[in-house]
């Protein structure tokens, strides 16, 4: 305790530390859970004999969307610092961007070139 | 004397350093950009099995599962040693990292045994195209894993010696981020590889 309050007690309250520290405990625990659930989800439509591999595609795509959102919510974002919100932000939907490019046009481009190998 | 002061200076009145944050953070997007590259390649050769196994042979589903909660759960116990190294002091941080790496730890032999087990048996990545992207993708995450409890452990040594002060906070906060991105890789690797493998 006491080496915290060596760093700290000039501009942070021990109030305003316990407040983000419940916080942040409150964030992590909503993620795991909700993580969890999900994860288990995904598992069972996959073994499930019942679901159709269309129907499979589609669960697993927005149960992986919905993971993602979870992490970045709750774990990644009381992470990052809040001063630097915007350019985290940024470079975050910057860097979406590329991904996007790089995997939708890698896929595009080579159905298109089995496409005409083929036809 | 003279370093202790300058230390403080610059760092005895803040939490945590938020641009050596953002600098890790940067680090992380780049990360994140090689392995789309990587998911692109797996998503493109993953039915070239060349008369070798795919993925349904390649592992077993409730092998990952244990292995996608194992690194969950690791993910949380990291958030705890978080949440301690705000309020509760160096002590009750040390354990809570300490439980993040023993699951860590057999997160890692979980994936090397799967990837080891594929080799020995004559599936290694150099027999289909399949393969060689199945085991850069695996391998590349299990590779980053390794080095993150490198990082705990070298964490561990410095925290009792240095306590918690801004220096230390702002690397655990780094720690943090790359383990929620190696958390993120994985949930990904399970929906994409493993549960759109088993169609």
């Amino acid at each position: 305790m006491t080496d915290n309050l060596q760093t700290i007690e000039s501009n942070m309250s021990a109030d305003s530390l316990a407040q983000m520290a419940s916080k942040k405990m409150k964030a992590y625990t909503i993620g795991f859970v909700s993580l969890v659930i999900l994860t288990l989800v995904g598992y069972f439509a996959a073994t499930s004999s019942s679901i159709s591999s269309h129907q499979l595609f589609t669960i697993v795509s927005i149960v992986a969307t919905l993971q993602l959102l979870a992490i970045v919510i709750f774990f990644f974002r009381s992470n990052v610092s809040d001063e630097d919100a915007a350019w985290n932000w940024i470079s975050f939907v910057f860097t979406m961007l590329i991904v996007a490019v790089i995997v939708a046009g890698s896929l595009w481009i080579m159905y298109s070139l089995n496409y005409n190998m083929v036809h | 004397m003279s370093t202790n002061m300058h230390a403080h200076e610059h760092h005895g009145n803040k939490l945590l350093d938020s641009k050596v944050i953002f600098g890790f953070w940067i680090f992380i997007m780049t990360d994140v950009i090689m392995f789309a590259a990587l998911f692109a390649t797996y998503a493109v050769l993953s039915g070239n099995t060349y008369g070798n196994i795919g993925i349904k042979q390649a592992a077993s589903l409730p092998h990952i599962l244990v292995q996608t909660l194992i690194l969950l759960t690791s993910a949380f116990t990291y958030g705890i040693a978080s949440v301690n190294s705000l309020k509760a002091g160096t002590n009750k941080t040390m354990l809570w990292l300490g439980i993040t790496l023993l699951l860590g730890i057999a997160f890692f032999v979980m994936s090397y045994q799967g990837l080891a087990g594929l080799a020995s048996s004559g599936h290694s990545w150099q027999k289909s195209a399949f393969l060689s992207a199945y085991f850069t993708l695996i391998g590349l995450q299990a590779v980053h894993v390794l080095a993150a409890l490198v990082w705990i452990v070298i964490l561990m040594i410095q925290l009792p010696m240095q306590k918690l002060t801004t220096t230390m906070r702002t690397r655990l906060a780094c720690f943090g981020l790359f383990w929620d991105f190696l958390v993120m890789l994985w949930l990904l690797i399970f929906a994409i590889v493993y549960l759109m493998g088993a169609m």
